[in-house]
C-alpha cells in the first residue's frame, strides 16, 4: 500500500497532468448545468471528488491485480 | 457592450457560429456574458496549455482524425495549427515523445470537445430565448387584438 501511494504522489507519476484537466473539465461541464456561482463551485468540488475518487479505487484494483494475479 | 440588441431576438444558429468561432463568444452574444468569460478561460487555457506540452506542435493539419476533434475549439486552435506547421518546418518533429507530449494532444483533444458542449449549450439557450420572445411577442399582439 505504501509503496502505491510512493508511486501515486511522486512527482514523476504523469497521472498529476490529470488534474488541471479534471479541474477544467469540471468547472466547464458544471458552468453549462447551473447559474449560480456558489452551486457551480459546490458542484465542482463535487465532481472533482468523485472522479477522483473513481481513479483511486481504479489505481488500488490494478494495483491489487497486478500483486496477487 | 452585448452583440443583440433590446428588440431583435437572437438566432440559436449564430449562437452555435460564434461558439464555434471563439470559445464562450455565443454565450456572450445571447447576453449570458459570466458563462461565456469562464467558458472561454476554460477552453483556451486547455488548448495553449496542451499545445505547450506538446511543443507547439500537438495541433496539425497531418493528424486528420486529431485535428477534427481539435479544430471544434474554432480559431485558436486554427492559429495554433498554423504556428505548430511553421515550427515543424523549421524544427521538424519532436526528437523525444514523452508523457508531457502525449498529455498535450489529450488536452487540446479534451479543449475541442468541451467546446462542443458549450456549443450545444448555446444552442439549446439561444433556442430557449428564441422561443420565449416569440411567445412574448405573440402574447402581445394577442392582446393588442383584443383591445
Amino acid at each position: 500500500m505504501l509503496e502505491l501511494l510512493g508511486r501515486i504522489f511522486s512527482l514523476g507519476n504523469p497521472l498529476w497532468y490529470y488534474w488541471p484537466l479534471i479541474v477544467i473539465v469540471g468547472i466547464v461541464y458544471k458552468t453549462t448545468q447551473h447559474d449560480e456561482p456558489r452551486q457551480i463551485v459546490r458542484s465542482v468540488l463535487h465532481f472533482v471528488a468523485s472522479v477522483t475518487g473513481f481513479m483511486i479505487v481504479l489505481a488500488l484494483i490494478v494495483f491489487v491485480m497486478s500483486e496477487w494475479l | 457592450m452585448p452583440l443583440i440588441k433590446q428588440d431583435r431576438i437572437p438566432s440559436p444558429m449564430t449562437a452555435v457560429l460564434l461558439a464555434w468561432l471563439l470559445p464562450g463568444l455565443g454565450h456572450w452574444y445571447l447576453g449570458r456574458r459570466n458563462k461565456a468569460i469562464v467558458f472561454a478561460a476554460g477552453v483556451i487555457l486547455l488548448l495553449v496549455t496542451g499545445s505547450a506540452l506538446g511543443q507547439w506542435r500537438v495541433v496539425s493539419f497531418s493528424d486528420t482524425i486529431l485535428f477534427i476533434g481539435q479544430v471544434l475549439s474554432g480559431l485558436p486552435a486554427l492559429l495554433l495549427a498554423v504556428l505548430s506547421g511553421q515550427i515543424l518546418a523549421a524544427h521538424g518533429t519532436p526528437d523525444v515523445v514523452n508523457n508531457a507530449y502525449e498529455m498535450g494532444v489529450l488536452y487540446t483533444l479534451v479543449a475541442g470537445l468541451l467546446n462542443l458542449l458549450v456549443i450545444f449549450d448555446a444552442y439549446m439557450l439561444g433556442s430557449d430565448i428564441e422561443r420565449k420572445a416569440l411567445a412574448k411577442a405573440h402574447n402581445k399582439a394577442l392582446e393588442a387584438d383584443n383591445a
